[in-house]
């Protein structure tokens, strides 16, 4: 227990690093979850886009009639009417849609040579394909009904499209999971966990192995009593007890920022979150043992971590889902643990049914991830061995006087 | 000596590996997995075509008219949806399970149902494209009942046309990945604040053995300074230039106007960076490594609030606390060349550059009281 108690002693003193990793990504996380709002129903809801609507006509019947029928299916976001206030909001997709009537646009409906409405949005997108097909539904309705029967007033028009557009098919949302589905909010953690618990665990183990490597300290534990099987059990228990600890720590961090927006949803699918990010500690935990032979100071030390764990978080859609990777690119991921993890924290979120079928992509990414684990043990165990045999595993240090 | 401690300056910067690898090999490091993981983010909010199941049971059998209306938007080429035919409703939910559709449809009582698993855009698009054909149906037998007897007639004036066109408000497109790429280079105009802490370590005897020779040298102290800080900005201009040659010339990065202003961003964002690495040097007698986790940590956080990571978060962070926004340099250079790319004038631009510079005096300001006039009766 000398090694275990040692390595312990060693992380308190470099506690501060893992504390600002952790402070930081904490934070941040805070910051995310507080601009979220997304609401989750177990009956179908249907999404809401931003709309914002810029009248520069006067507030008729008809301009009324078209902000309600949009304000029922979308949110608005309102926004005065200068062009660098409409510029940012469409920029940064506070709003995804931006109708705005022209002035005189009223008279020219009823007249019969309706002026067009200017629309802003990213030309394309699903989101102001959708805003674009209700507003032309609504002011399409108004002309029918006007064009059928052009001696009725206006403000009843407008009523009457209203009327015909309020009625809507029937929908149902098939789901046989207990509870609410996960939130977006609590996936996006899930997958980002697989970056901190990357970092973290390199951080701790490394700075053992760091300590222990040191050539004076390894020649004075070689003469010590201790049996090599003691340092080793000393050591695997330090990361044993490390990994746990990181794992619930972050773990059960996301959990809390994230529990309002998990109220009712099925525990299981959230116990199959845990149980994927623990599988992944274990990958964490073989990177750290291989990298380990690498890391010589704290310089490397901090950009091997950080350089690894992002480029892996990339590659293996942590902070980008996978379908927004090209083909190309995807392939190469397979290639990676983070993108089995990554693949198991979609195909949990996404169950609607648990059953044998449904399961079995997700048993695979579980395998994946521990295939992963096991193979990069071996390779660190296989550097390891090939290390301790070279001569220069004791570095520069001087073990006889020269003449 | 203008040529000694200028050469001798950049040397020791450029064997100064820390800075080498959080400066020159950390930033293209990040950019080229920022190239990779987010070329594909504008393509992914684009209209696709939706797949989508249909029950076919004998009541939708005998529906012509919905059968056309499907067959319309399920045009190969004009439609947006993809159409799987699906004999039972047990079929359809199977499929609908393993991901193959996101809905299906089916008759009930002659009317559409939609069944989903998930209430995401599709299958809102879903819904919208059913209530449309449910509320046009139900126009046009309520105009029949009116008395209106041309069916034909009736139904041409519930054809949806178009009322709308699309107004660009910008000479380029709304891009978020290049939001990403703005806030990575305001990252490293704050990791110029290593330069900022190497300055003042080497010419503050409190702080480096360096800085103890240098105070007793016969040098003039503002000469001495000034040139040490024109050697350490030539570094970090030098490692901007070459992070902004691979973005545009390697990675193609469209900043959407000419690169000089861009530059001149850079420059403006390096002079603030070093100051405030010079700042937060010459205000402490901390230990070094403290004073790089400062300079870490506060670039770190303020590119997080300039968007880097999380696309669109400057904007709600200036919505919702301005101040904070504004006293935030990185946000300051990455909206600076955000005005660049997307405004049409200058005067927004002009504007974040007259904060950065009125930043950078007030911590030049700040570290010039702390550092003259020193004397040490121990150090």
């Amino acid at each position: 227990m000398k090694v275990f108690k040692a390595s312990l002693l060693i992380l308190k003193r470099r506690m501060v690093q893992v504390i600002v990793y952790l402070t930081m990504f904490t934070a941040m996380f805070i910051i995310i979850a507080s601009f979220y709002s997304e609401q989750i129903s177990t009956d179908f809801s249907a999404a809401r886009p931003t709309f914002t609507v810029i009248n520069r006509d006067k507030e008729t019947p008809l301009t009324e009639g078209l902000m309600e029928y949009l304000r029922d299916r979308g949110t608005e976001h309102a926004l005065p009417d200068k062009k660098q206030e409409l510029q940012d909001a469409a920029f940064y997709h506070a709003t995804e849609y931006i109708l705005i009537i022209p002035e005189g646009f009223d008279e020219s409906v009823w007249s019969g040579s309706p002026l067009s409405l200017d629309t802003v949005s990213i030309p394309g997108t699903a989101k102001s394909y959708y805003m674009d097909s209700l507003a032309n539904q609504y002011l399409s309705f108004v002309d029918a009904y006007h064009k059928a029967d052009p001696s009725l007033d206006r403000a009843s028009v407008s009523g009457m499209a209203l009327e015909a557009l309020s009625l809507e098919a029937s929908a149902e949302t098939v789901r046989q999971t207990n509870g609410r589905p996960i939130s977006d909010l609590y996936e996006s953690y899930n997958r980002v966990q697989s970056y901190i618990l990357m970092v973290v665990t390199l951080l701790c183990v490394s700075s053992i192995t760091m300590s222990f490597r040191r050539p004076d300290l390894r020649m004075r534990n070689l003469c010590a009593p201790t049996t090599t099987r003691q340092k080793n059990l000393g050591l695997f228990l330090y990361c044993a007890l490390v990994g746990f600890v990181v794992w619930l720590s972050t773990s059960f961090l996301g959990y809390l920022v994230s529990r309002p927006s998990l109220t009712g949803a099925d525990s299981r699918l959230i116990a199959l979150l845990f149980a994927n990010s623990f599988l992944y500690t274990f990958v964490a935990l073989s990177v750290a043992m291989l990298l380990n032979h690498f890391i010589t100071t704290p310089n490397t030390q901090n950009a091997i971590a950080n350089f690894l764990s992002l480029a892996l978080s990339f590659l293996g859609g942590a902070f980008v889902p996978l379908e927004f990777l090209s083909e190309g690119l995807r392939t190469a991921s397979r290639f990676t643990p983070v993108y089995w993890y990554s693949e198991a924290v979609s195909d949990i979120c996404d169950l609607t049914l648990l059953n044998k079928e449904t399961l079995a992509p997700i048993w695979r990414s579980f395998a994946m991830e521990l295939a992963f684990a096991a193979a990069i043990l071996c390779l660190a165990l296989a550097v390891g061995r090939s290390k301790n045999k070279a001569e220069k595993s004791f570095g520069s240090a001087r073990t006889e006087i020269e003449m | 000596m203008f040529g000694n401690i200028y050469c001798k300056r950049i040397l020791v910067s450029v064997r100064n590996k820390g800075t080498l690898i959080w400066t020159w090999i950390f930033p293209l490091m990040m950019s080229t997995l920022f190239y990779f993981a987010f070329s594909g983010l504008q393509d992914a909010e684009l209209l696709k075509t939706i797949p989508a199941g249909i029950v076919v049971s004998e009541e939708y059998d005998n529906d012509t008219a919905f059968q056309t209306t499907l067959q319309a938007v399920s045009d190969p080429e004009e439609g947006f949806l993809e159409l799987h035919p699906y004999s039972t409703r047990e079929e359809a939910a199977k499929a609908l399970a393993g991901g193959e559709i996101d809905g299906f449809i089916s008759l009930e009582d002659g009317s559409p149902k939609l069944s989903v698993s998930k209430n995401d855009l599709n299958q809102t698009i879903l819904k919208g494209f059913l209530d449309q054909y449910v509320q046009t149906k139900h126009a046009v037998v309520s105009l029949l009942e009116k008395g209106n007897s041309d069916v034909s007639e009736i139904v041409s004036l519930f054809q949806t046309e178009t009322w709308t066109k699309e107004l660009s408000l910008s000479k380029n497109v709304p891009s978020e990945t290049v939001t990403y790429f703005f806030a990575l280079l305001a990252m490293v105009c704050m990791y110029g604040g290593f330069q900022g802490l190497d300055s003042v370590s080497y010419l503050q005897a409190n702080l480096s053995p360096l800085g103890a020779r240098r105070t007793l040298s016969p040098s003039k102290r503002f000469p001495m300074v000034f040139f040490d800080l024109l050697a350490a900005l030539t570094v970090h201009m030098a490692c901007m230039l070459f992070l902004l040659a691979y973005l545009v010339f390697i990675l193609g990065v469209d900043f959407g106007t000419g690169l000089v202003p861009v530059i001149v961003t850079c420059l403006f964002g390096s002079f603030l960076g070093m100051s405030f690495g010079s700042f937060v040097t010459a205000i402490s007698r901390a230990k070094e490594g403290v004073k790089v986790a400062i300079i870490i940590s506060v670039s770190l956080a303020c590119s997080f609030g300039a968007g880097m990571m999380v696309s669109g978060i400057n904007y709600r962070i200036a919505k919702t606390f301005p101040v904070l926004s504004w006293l935030n340099p990185a946000a300051r250079i990455s909206d600076a060349l955000y005005c660049l790319y997307y405004y049409d004038g200058y005067g927004q631009y002009m504007l974040n550059l007259a904060v950065l510079a009125a930043m950078t005096l007030l911590f030049s300001a700040i570290t010039a009281f702390f550092l003259r006039r020193q004397r040490y009766e121990s150090i």
